[in-house]
């Protein structure tokens, strides 16, 4: 039966994704990507090693292989007790980073969302001035004061934004947004007035702002990784919610999802791994925004695929930003992503203005 | 780029007004725009107040009635390794043989190292806007004010560190060196008979106690003399400008500027508060100096736009024209050179005296 | 009715204080085309959103396949009920493809995503609307009407034997209307699903609905066939205007038209 014929012959151009029917291709291409970037990562610095003796030291590390040592004490130090938990700690930033901000842009129905947006930064922020201030000096489990208040206000920030989002009417994910903003914007400047009162500790409180890696090791890697790789999991595993969401909450309701659960379960999610990511790493802009569209650019929006995807390509984009900022000297990180990813962003929105697909 | 700025946490990124450092200010004019303008944008995006006058890791703490006060006992000078020593955070430093690779992470502790006798075993320094000691220019800089490169600190094969406390070096970088197993020893000197102690740990700690404690001796002689040629002077109120962007910095109560200034025969004029280095106009005015010492005259302050500023005509010291710039950086710098720094004050507060005051150091402001 | 597929016992509901639907009883048998009728306000989204288990009765009890609605999760409800939404925007890029099979979530597997069995359903829903040639195109670039056609196909793909629609006419011009209710009777037909439309166009509904429902004031007012159901009284009370009616049509011998309007 001829129904729905498109009778006008519109010359619109098909949504061009190249790697939609072969994500693995790209998956393969993407995890090579990875490994010459932690290469890269552990073999450059600011002392020289030679590669030799870096992959030497790794296979030694790594494998237990017995090479006969051509490398200095000083050098093993270095590319594993310094470069490789940096690396690793970019990677699994990044990838916790892109995971969360595709998550809430497809939870949140919004394509400028990042994993900040519901108020997670400047709880986080807030928590780490507040731990600046306190004249104590703790370590649970090999991990700072400022770590663990940076991360309590982060999950303390998005509680409170979806509780109070849930008293006030109206569409709920609107109602997030706002909510997100509002408190968002109370946090900023009660942090505005800690860092006001903070005195000499203000750089402290500062170059916690602006996000690094100096600090990497591996008991900070210990306690960040589990957390956010179980909870990408997890999510991944929810994809199918994640993608039911595209056609509207009520959409998603009739094809099955349990919304309100499902909802509460990736919100917190992802926001354990925005916490465990700014509690390490400080606040890195623009990779959890920019990556997820940069993907879906290339294989569409199907959650289970742009996922692992987008984990890859953040734990890329971060560790090549760290490197950069260290190469270049003292530049954070954040200002790196945000140098990378801002123009990237402005090129994306052109192009979705020329009917390109966003 | 504006340099007048209020007192910051950094060492001393000031810069002295001599034509020969201007070099040393293009440098760090990229990266400190660079700072400034991440500074701004976040300053935008959380409505930051303008950032408080910080106390600069040099110079804070508890006045000390006079010069010779007790100093705290420092660990026996054996000169014998391995020792043990406690540092001004209260940490045990374990150094099992005799530095042979030091690291220095302030400026006061790199002249400390070269007055000594040791600075041919300084491997790396943090870098010092003032440049000195001379002696001190090969070594090669391992941080700066905004951060340390922990990484090349491990690639010279340091054997200790020193570094600054309350702030002054990062303490994650304190952490992760102690965690590589680098001896890390952290030094902060609040008032005068600390800058001693710390002297005195320094040598311990290097294996250069006997040269520590000549210097220490000659120290505590000047500052003896100085406080003799001052005793018994009247004493003007004296108000010591820190800075003047965005608003006027003063001194705050029991710093060590306070202190210092009290040695050299004044009354200094303080903020009233402890932690805020603010000065109200206001205040100042009914404080009314009859001395006014430019701390921040590397930044361009002159007597001149002192004296213009609204309200302050009705000031003795501007009336008088009492309005004298000042090197800051021996003054609040805990290291050898304090008592050039206290003969500098007096020589702006009592150029009656004639006390001698040092000319070899090219960071002296004419 | 005995074993109807979808029932209302009783049932009331409404937004906090404000009651929408009072005491409907309604019973739809397997295989039943049914539409709902009635003025704005009435009621008749509500009463969908009742039937999907969107919204919990107040009073009375829903229930599907004989069983209460509330004791089915959303999984099970979506296996029985596919509902054809209307159009609305997307925050990402989307293919006519990508979006239909959503249409298969229910089914899809939570591991292996979707299986070729998934996708020969997909493409099947597609060339059942019509849409194959516009089958890569993003779906933010077609007219109203065809992105309704391509919500239409996710429902057909989701093969739940329940097909509701709200209001799936109203964006559409003259040919369009006739092409959807034209699948509307395919599935209808050869297919054998029951099918609740929600329609406003009293003319569609008489002509081409065997059952309509009116809604009025929250009230089920009148069952059944067009042609016995919607007589002039009836309009000029719940609808407010003077038909005139017209012996035509294929399901019932009326056809509405002259001082209505297009509804």
């Amino acid at each position: 039966m001829a129904v729905g014929q498109d009778l006008l012959a519109r010359g619109r151009t098909a949504v061009r994704w190249p790697f939609h029917r072969r994500p693995l291709p790209l998956a393969v291409i993407g995890a090579a990507g990875l490994c010459v970037a932690i290469l890269a990562a552990v073999g450059l610095g600011s002392v020289t090693v030679a590669p030799g003796d870096t992959l030497a030291i790794l296979a030694h590390r790594l494998f237990l292989l017995d090479l006969p040592r051509t490398w200095s004490p000083t050098a093993e130090t270095i590319v594993w007790d310094l470069r490789l938990p940096r690396a690793l700690e970019a990677a699994v930033v990044g990838l916790g980073l892109a995971v969360a901000g595709t998550t809430f842009q497809g939870l949140l129905r919004n394509p400028l969302a990042d994993p900040y947006v519901l108020g997670t930064a400047s709880g986080a922020a807030l928590g780490a001035a507040i731990a600046v201030l306190l004249p104590v000096r703790v370590e649970i489990l090999g991990f700072r004061l400022l770590q663990l208040l940076a991360f309590v206000g982060a999950i303390a920030a998005v509680t409170l934004v979806y509780r109070l989002s849930r008293v006030t009417g109206g569409s709920p994910l609107t109602s997030l947004l706002l909510t997100g903003y509002a408190l968002g914007s109370l946090l900023a400047a009660a942090l505005a007035m800690a860092m006001y009162l903070s005195g000499a500790a203000l750089r402290q409180i500062f170059s916690y702002l602006l996000g690094s890696f100096d600090n990497a090791s591996w008991s900070e890697l210990g306690g960040a990784l589990p957390i956010i790789l179980i909870a990408s999991s997890l999510i991944l595993l929810r994809s199918r919610s994640l993608n039911g969401l595209l056609l509207g909450e009520d959409a998603a309701a009739h094809l099955g999802v349990d919304v309100r659960r499902e909802r509460a379960i990736l919100l917190g999610l992802a926001s354990l791994i925005t916490a465990a990511a700014v509690s390490v790493s400080g606040l890195i802009g623009f990779v959890g925004l920019v990556i997820p569209h940069l993907v879906r650019m290339l294989v569409g929006p199907n959650a289970r695929v742009v996922l692992p995807l987008a984990a890859i390509g953040g734990a890329i984009l971060m560790i090549v930003a760290d490197l950069v900022a260290r190469t270049l000297g003292e530049i954070p990180v954040g200002v790196i992503t945000a140098v990378i990813g801002a123009p990237f962003f402005l090129v994306l929105l052109r192009r979705a203005q020329r009917g390109y697909e966003l | 780029m504006s340099a007048a700025r209020s007192p910051s946490p950094e060492p001393e990124p000031d810069v002295p007004a001599l034509p020969d450092s201007r070099s040393t200010v293009r440098p760090s004019l990229g990266r400190a725009a660079l700072v400034a303008a991440v500074g701004l944008v976040l300053a935008a995006c959380t409505g930051a107040a303008t950032p408080p006058p910080t106390i600069p890791p040099d110079a804070t703490g508890a006045l000390v009635p006079a010069a010779t006060a007790t100093v705290p006992p420092s660990a026996s000078p054996a000169p014998a390794f391995p020792i043990s020593l406690t540092d001004d955070e209260g940490a045990a430093v374990a150094l099992p043989r005799e530095p042979q690779k030091i690291v220095s992470l302030t400026p006061a502790e790199t002249e400390v190292l070269f007055a000594i006798g040791a600075g041919d075993r300084v491997v790396g320094k943090v870098e010092d806007p003032a440049k000195f000691p001379p002696e001190a220019d090969p070594v090669p800089v391992v941080g700066t004010f905004s951060g340390v490169d922990v990484e090349k600190i491990v690639g010279l094969g340091t054997d200790l560190v020193i570094a600054g406390g309350s702030g002054g070096t990062q303490p994650e970088a304190i952490q992760k060196l102690r965690s590589l197993k680098i001896p890390v020893l952290v030094v902060y000197a609040p008032d005068v008979a600390t800058v001693y102690h710390d002297i005195e740990l320094t040598g311990d700690a290097v294996g250069e106690s006997d040269a520590a404690g000549a210097l220490v001796e000659r120290m505590k002689a000047d500052f003896d003399e100085v406080a003799a040629a001052t005793s018994g002077v009247a004493r003007p109120r004296v108000f010591y400008e820190t800075g003047d962007q965005p608003s006027i910095y003063g001194i705050a109560d029991d710093s060590v500027y306070a202190q210092m200034i009290g040695l050299a025969g004044g009354t200094p004029i303080t903020t009233g508060s402890a932690t805020n280095w603010e000065m109200p106009t206001e205040k100042l005015i009914t404080a009314d100096p009859q001395l006014i010492i430019l701390g921040d005259s590397a930044y361009g302050v002159t007597a001149d736009a002192v004296a213009r500023r609204a309200g302050w005509a009705a000031i003795t010291a501007v009336k008088n024209r009492a309005i004298v710039p000042i090197d800051d950086i021996p003054v609040t710098r805990p290291g050898p050179r304090l008592g050039d720094g206290l003969r500098l004050l007096v020589a702006a507060i009592h150029p009656e005296l004639h006390l001698t005051v040092p000319s070899q150091n090219p960071s002296q402001n004419p | 009715m005995t074993d109807p597929i979808l029932a209302l016992w009783g049932v009331s509901a409404g937004y906090g204080p404000r009651a929408v639907i009072r005491d409907v009883d309604l019973e739809i048998g397997r295989g039943e085309w049914i539409g709902i009728l009635g003025p704005n306000g009435a009621g008749k989204s509500t009463l969908l959103r009742l039937m999907t288990g969107l919204l919990e009765p107040t009073g009375g009890v829903v229930e599907v396949d004989g069983r209460p609605i509330r004791s089915l999760d959303r999984a099970a409800i979506a296996r029985r009920i596919a509902v054809v939404p209307q159009p609305s925007s997307l925050p990402f890029a989307a293919t006519v493809e990508a979006v239909v099979s959503l249409g298969r979530l229910p089914h899809e597997d939570r591991f292996r995503g979707l299986r070729p069995a998934d996708r020969a359903a997909v493409a099947a829903a597609i060339d059942r609307v019509g849409l194959g040639r516009l089958v890569g195109r993003d779906v933010r670039e077609l007219s109203l009407g065809e992105r309704q056609l391509v919500l239409l196909a996710v429902a057909i793909a989701q093969a739940a034997p329940i097909v509701m629609l709200d209001e799936p006419t109203v964006h559409l011009d003259v040919r369009h209307q006739f092409d959807v209710m034209d699948l509307l009777a395919d599935l209808h037909d050869r297919d054998g699903r029951t099918i609740v439309t929600v329609i406003h166009d009293l003319h569609l509904a008489a002509t081409r609905i065997p059952r309509v429902a009116v809604v009025a004031g929250g009230r089920l007012v009148a069952d059944g066939r067009p042609s016995e159901t919607l007589d002039g009284e009836l309009i000029r009370t719940v609808f407010g205007v003077d038909p005139s009616l017209l012996p035509d049509g294929p399901w019932s011998e009326r056809r509405v038209g002259g001082a209505v309007g297009h509804g």
